[in-house]
């Protein structure tokens, strides 16, 4: 109820959110594509302050294989126990972004990733870009699954990366009080 | 007696070609022939997972249920599948339904009733389902 908490409280601090955010991973290596896409994510980002969370449910990650999702789910990311994975941080250059004039503003992000029960520090480069009234949040960065306690079995190391690339995308509107 | 072992050999390659060629081509879980472990509307879902997350995932999370509720919108996402959300009393909240491939939602507008059976894939500020089909009456 986190959402609707912000909601009440909005009524100075402007606040950015979606519903509708895309993340997309590739885990694979040159011997097999692993990639899947979650358009459901949640991202609120407070203009004033530079805090920004993401949130997504793990078993909302299309592929295109079955099996691959069945593995993905039930092997590596233990989906049952641990169904979301959240990023809660900061934009660290906020003042540089003019959420008033149409731009693309480079940004520096960092925070806390959580996924599979684990919670690790990390920090990446994205961009905001403000396009009449509504925001674009982009980036990219890199995960290690054996950070997070994703145990890759010796018979498929070959074909898991241990750099996932996770591309984050979000359209995000203001937030109505 | 090696000629034994040679077709042996080939029936059990074959097999094994078979199921590898199955699981491989293994068609996605979809809530289409399964029996709803639990029936109900829409405010009562959302209210269960805003109010008691935890219990609520252990009863519905990974299992088909049915769910009721008036159509908010109906869409197409970013990959191409059809999303319909149904409302509750919360103005940001709605069950997300993102229907089976193919399933034909040209019946459905916004304002109106729906039943539509999904599998529950948790709470985001919305509850989710996926692999879903509209209940016929």
């Amino acid at each position: 109820m986190a959402i609707t908490a912000l909601a009440v409280t909005s009524t100075t601090a402007q606040k950015y959110f979606t519903k509708e955010g895309n993340i997309t991973f590739h885990a694979g290596t040159s011997v097999e594509d692993i990639d899947a896409t979650n358009t459901t994510a949640t991202c609120v980002i407070d203009a004033a302050t530079g805090d920004m969370e993401w949130s997504v449910l793990v078993k909302g990650f299309k592929f295109k294989r079955a099996l691959m999702e069945e593995h993905f789910n039930e092997n590596y990311m233990e989906s049952n126990t641990f169904p979301k994975s959240s990023f809660k941080g900061k934009i660290d250059n906020i003042s540089s972004v003019k959420f008033t004039a149409d731009g693309t503003y480079k940004v520096k992000v960092s925070g806390k990733l959580t996924m599979h029960g684990q919670t690790k520090d990390i920090s990446t480069d994205g961009t905001i870009t403000v396009k009449g009234g509504t925001i674009t949040a982009d980036s990219k960065f890199f995960v290690n699954p054996a950070d997070f306690k994703i145990e890759v079995p010796a018979t498929n190391k070959d074909k898991i990366s241990n750099k996932v690339e996770i591309v984050v995308s979000a359209n995000l509107a203001e937030l109505k009080k | 007696m090696l000629k034994k072992i040679l077709i042996v050999g080939l029936i059990l390659l074959a097999i094994g070609i078979g199921i590898g060629a199955y699981l491989w081509n293994k068609p996605h879980r979809t809530a289409e022939n399964e029996k709803p472990v639990a029936t109900l509307t829409a405010e009562n879902l959302f209210v269960e997972f805003s109010e008691t997350e935890q219990a609520a995932q252990g009863k519905y999370l990974d299992k088909t249920i049915q769910v009721s509720g008036t159509i908010n919108n109906v869409s197409t996402t970013e990959t191409g599948d059809t999303k319909v959300t149904l409302a509750t009393s919360d103005m940001l909240a709605e069950i997300v339904c993102l229907m089976k491939a193919g399933e034909n939602v040209s019946a459905l507008t916004s304002g109106t009733v729906v039943a539509i059976k999904g599998i529950c894939i948790g709470y985001n500020t919305d509850v989710q389902l996926q692999q879903c089909v509209v209940v016929k009456e």
